[in-house]
């Protein structure tokens, strides 16, 4: 495992971060985000969709994303990566950027990212996300999200 | 299960049904002219064509190929890459569903 992985949480929902929008207090006391910006990344899974509309099977991985501020220029990536026996390899990247304005709580999904099935090989998968946007004129980025699961599948790529 | 999290994932089988057919759908009545586009992508390795309002360029690389469109009227882009393999023969396989996939991208609605 790389370090990289290292950031993997049991949670699947991770806050973006947004250094430069968080208040430091001059005391102790703790202050909250002021933003409540956060990408959602299901576990890869079998698209049964896939087997029954293609006549093949698929590893599938879909993110969500949605904050309470406007932004622009939102740029989300999703990955599916493989792990490999000497390192970690990308199989399939799916990237969505929309120009215009994203109104607050609007939720901006990509559920295009798949990998096909080649053969029956057992192996593992899990995904990764991450976004870029402007706020308030300022760029704000997320910390790399990957899914809470890898799956071990017959699934060779 | 919440309720929400039940309707949001009959919403996201939905989804994947409409976009899995649309991707058989042109599979099959685009097959031949798939065909053709992989052979000039392979001789070439990169073309360009319109789709739907979007400028789209499809460049190959080592392992797999890049897909690019713009749409500047509606302000959007889209790109992808899948890994197929190092050789030529892995690529001309998997490139004809791979451009019914990327077609189907810019077909599908936004999901906004």
């Amino acid at each position: 495992m790389t370090t990289f992985k290292s950031f993997k949480s049991t949670l699947s929902i991770l806050s973006l971060s947004l250094v430069g929008l968080i208040a430091c207090s001059p005391i102790s006391e703790a202050t909250p985000p002021l933003t409540k910006c956060n990408i959602k990344l299901d576990n890869p899974h079998y698209s049964k969709s896939v087997e029954i509309r293609k006549g093949f099977k698929a590893i599938k991985v879909n993110a969500r994303s949605r904050c309470n501020r406007q932004m622009t220029n939102l740029v989300l990536t999703v990955e599916i990566h493989k792990v490999g026996f000497l390192r970690d390899y990308k199989v399939a990247t799916e990237e969505i950027r929309v120009k215009g304005p994203i109104f607050p709580n609007s939720v901006i999904k990509n559920q295009k990212t798949y990998v096909e099935c080649k053969n029956t090989k057992t192996s593992r998968y899990y995904g990764e996300a991450y976004a870029t946007a402007y706020i308030k004129g300022e760029r704000v980025r997320t910390l790399h999200v990957l899914t809470e699961k890898t799956i071990t599948v017959n699934c060779g790529n | 299960m919440s309720s929400s999290d039940e309707s949001e994932l009959i919403a996201d089988q939905n989804w994947d049904d409409a976009y899995f057919s649309l991707i058989a759908e042109l599979r099959t009545k685009n097959s031949h002219r798939y065909l053709q586009q992989t052979e000039f992508l392979l001789h070439k390795k990169s073309i360009e064509l319109e789709l739907g309002g979007y400028s789209v360029k499809y460049t190959l690389n080592r392992t797999g190929c890049w897909f690019e469109a713009t749409n500047p009227a509606q302000g959007v882009e889209k790109s992808s890459w899948n890994r197929f393999g190092w050789g030529k023969k892995a690529k001309r396989r998997a490139l004809p569903d791979f451009f019914a996939k990327t077609e189907a991208d810019i077909l599908m609605p936004e999901e906004l």
